[in-house]
């Protein structure tokens, strides 16, 4: 995270935390060129006339022309009608009448370089995080400045069970993990993988 | 804006007539309608108390000992053509008059949130449903399929024979039919009308028009929200329908209905948009994985997304106690409306569609071509332990305080906000007044006084004192009361604090048995306040979410996949506020 990354804005609409989470780790395969390397993030957007979701990939090192010759050019041939901001330029719909917005993949950009707000799907760190593993080792061990527990406090050796899904977000500069209680004495991250959707067949 | 509870109705009761609300509507409704309900069993004189079916016995027992059948009948609008009238009075079994706090209001529990075969996610007949629901208690219930282009188009019309029949062959549960809104822009709601020749009709046109689901998503905005409230006004006020309301369900549970949008429908059709879901359906669903769903209590295991309002906290995304964080918290969402010193209420329902260890399955799937799915089976791979929902009455309750037992009254009731709710049947019965010199209302309403009088509430609560469906006799462990100053409008309509309303007292009512009457000195009445009871059975406990010094001992947040319903039981009132003149 230390040297400038160049950060890439996609915006397809999506319009779950599901979607997004399979737009972001499709958007990931296509730019990052060594695996774990990228950090991936979620923004949420009010550009339009639907809320939705876009993604901003950073790439630490990258060459923007080569991104765009090579990455941008595979995000687009999967997502005709994606918009993309790349370094200085971008491409797609200026509006979101049926496309991805410019504006509101350039406002996840912002958001990914100022670390203002932004949910995290992939992070320095976040590939140890399976299982269930020592609470402690989140901050120790990844890009996570700081847990937050909600409701009754915790013990110091508590357990984090990840279920493979976890989800920090900035706040302000800082990249927080907030995590809840669950069964059998663990923690687990506050958003779950599987929410409930509404009318579901529950 | 006075509810006209005039003589032509025959009320004896000596209270209430001082009582103003926000709603500033005449009471139209006359008892005499042609859709009035024939007499239900339990309160007909003609059928032996041997001959009836148990929830019946209760009933009878009930309305007896609250002096409701006999001598007091008279205020039963529905018997006045029957001679019911000069009936005996004496109470049945022991159960003394004392045991049901007098004044007027027949107390009858009810669900406004119930699913069946014809939701696609369903699998009830209705009769299911209100057999349950009258078996478990419940005096009305309201039928709310899903908006849906197929529920528009077949549903919604399909379901009204088999509500009608459920009305026949339940008689003393009342049937409403009603829907569950896909509110434009927002979470869904529940939208039921007044039986009536049109009431398919306006319902129909209702959903065609204002739901969310079949209606393009360029018209998904909040303001075709307050037109389907505008609409369901209109159609009271030209008499299509002799009533309509309209209450917000689970509405935390995903963050979409934002503070101005809950301001907007009250403020749009006070009548109509009534008020919240203190209390979402789906109870079991945070039973532990080894016997049951392992979810949010709820089905509030949720965090934001796109169409979430930003300000709302984590928090808001998990239930208290069972109940949704805009009204579990003290000073919180609910308190920032009533401090404007309007009326918006609670209830408490099942949003039953499949019941936990329930041992049917859903019948074959006819949905998209017959509206509805095949009648249900038995479930040959044993009771179903992935449910999270209980049937209407197994746990849910709100109680409507109403003149007479009838569908006028029960929305009438709901609409003037005597409304109390439980879990678990944690209360025999309660009534709460607040009272003024010779002034007095029940729940709901606004006590005017001079000001510098002498107010105080009065309350008269019986503790649970038979077990409840899961056969366990739950304690009441005590009470609190909940009080707010009336700050008037807000500026800014996403404003969901209130920070002048504070949990002022609590009663240890531990070990109590029997009636407890509690009064409680308000102090001068210098300014408007309101307050609002809550009561619990003391097992989860912890600090409120806006500090120990606002709510020492609030509801505890549920543990998703770890809280079971029956062990975390609480009451809430709806509140009363207190005027100077």
């Amino acid at each position: 995270m230390s040297a400038p990354a160049l950060v890439v804005g996609v915006d397809v609409l999506s319009e779950t935390l599901r979607e997004v989470d399979e737009v972001a780790d499709h958007v990931r395969r296509l730019l990052e060129h060594a695996p774990g390397t990228a950090v991936v993030a979620t923004h949420l957007s009010r550009c339009g006339p639907v809320p939705h979701l876009t993604v901003s990939v950073a790439l630490p090192g990258a060459d923007p022309e080569a991104v765009w010759r090579g990455g941008v050019a595979a995000v687009r041939q999967r997502w005709p009608r994606a918009a993309v901001c790349c370094g200085p330029r971008s491409t797609g719909p200026s509006s979101t009448s049926g496309g991805g917005s410019v504006l509101a993949a350039a406002q996840g950009v912002a958001a990914h370089v100022g670390r203002t707000s932004g949910r995290l799907v992939q992070f320095p760190g976040s590939l140890g995080l399976t299982g269930t593993v020592p609470l402690a080792r989140v901050v120790a061990q990844t890009a996570v400045d700081r847990v937050e527990v909600l409701g009754a406090p915790c013990p110091d050796d508590v357990l984090l069970r990840t279920r493979e899904h976890v989800r920090p977000t900035w706040r302000g500069g800082e990249l927080v993990l907030v995590v809840e209680h669950a069964a059998g004495g663990v923690l687990v991250p506050f958003e779950s993988p599987t929410p409930t959707p509404c009318c579901a067949d529950h | 804006m006075g509810h006209e509870h005039g003589s032509a109705h025959g009320h004896s009761h000596t209270h209430g007539h001082s009582q103003t609300h926000g709603h500033g509507h005449p009471h139209s409704h006359s008892h005499d309608n042609p859709d009035s309900e024939p007499l239900p069993p339990a309160l007909d004189p003609a059928v032996p108390t041997s001959e009836l079916p148990p929830a019946a016995v209760d009933r009878r027992r009930f309305l007896r000992s609250a002096g409701l059948l006999g001598a007091g009948a008279a205020v039963l609008g529905v018997t006045a053509s029957t001679g019911i009238g000069s009936a005996a009075a004496s109470p049945l079994g022991g159960r003394g008059s004392g045991r049901v706090p007098r004044g007027g209001y027949t107390w009858l529990a009810g669900d406004h949130h119930i699913h069946t075969q014809f939701s696609s996610d369903g699998q009830y007949r209705v009769i299911d449903q209100v057999r349950h629901a009258n078996a478990y208690g419940l005096d009305w219930v309201v039928i709310t399929d899903h908006g849906s282009e197929v529920h528009a188009r077949i549903g919604v019309e399909k379901v009204n024979p088999d509500i009608v029949a459920a009305r026949r062959d339940t008689p003393d549960t009342l049937v409403f039919q009603g829907l569950e809104w896909n509110i434009p822009a927002a979470e869904h709601g529940t939208v039921f009308v007044h039986p009536g020749r049109n009431e398919v009709a306006v319902l129909k046109q209702f959903e065609v028009d204002y739901d969310g689901s079949p209606l393009a998503t360029a018209a998904l905005n909040e303001q075709r929200a307050i037109q389907g409230l505008h609409f369901l006004a209109g159609s009271v006020s030209r008499r299509r329908v002799q009533d309509a309301l309209m209450l917000a369900n689970h509405p935390a549970r995903k963050g979409i209905d934002s503070p101005h949008e809950i301001r907007g429908w009250r403020d749009a059709e006070p009548r109509i948009a009534i008020g919240m879901e203190g209390a979402p359906g789906h109870q079991a669903a945070g039973m532990p994985k080894a016997y049951g769903p392992g979810g949010g209590r709820g089905y509030y295991d949720g965090s934001p997304g796109p169409g979430s309002f930003p300000g709302y906290p984590l928090e808001s995304y998990r239930t208290f106690g069972g109940f949704d964080w805009m009204t579990s918290t003290v000073g919180g969402l609910w308190d920032s409306l009533l401090a404007e010193g309007k009326p918006w209420w609670i209830s408490a329902n099942s949003d039953s569609h499949s019941v936990y260890a329930d041992t049917s399955v859903r019948g074959e799937n006819t949905f998209a071509t017959a509206g509805r799915y095949g009648e249900p089976t038995y479930r040959t791979a044993g009771p179903n332990l992935g449910s999270g929902d209980f049937w209407p009455g197994y746990y849910s309750r709100t109680h409507v305080g109403a003149t007479d037992f009838s569908y006028a009254a029960v929305m009438d009731g709901l609409r003037a906000g005597r409304v109390w709710v439980d879990h678990g049947r944690l209360l025999e019965s309660l009534d709460v007044r607040l009272r003024a010199g010779n002034r007095e209302v029940p729940l709901g309403g606004m006590l005017t006084a001079r000001r510098g009088s002498q107010v105080e509430l009065v309350i008269t609560v019986v503790p649970a004192d038979t077990p409840n469906w899961s056969e366990l006799l739950p304690r009441l462990a005590k009470i609190d009361v909940i009080r707010g100053a009336v700050t008037g409008p807000v500026g800014d309509r996403d404003v969901f604090t209130a920070p002048r309303t504070r949990v002022d007292q609590t009663f240890d009512v531990r070990g109590r048995t029997g009636e407890i009457r509690i009064s409680y000195p308000l102090g001068r009445l210098d300014e408007a306040f309101y307050v609002r009871l809550r009561g619990s059975d003391g097992n989860r406990l912890a600090p409120g979410l806006l500090g120990a010094a606002v709510d020492p001992a609030g509801p505890a947040q549920d543990v998703v996949g770890d809280a079971d319903p029956w062990q975390d039981l609480w009451f809430y009132t709806n509140p009363m506020w207190a005027i100077p003149a």
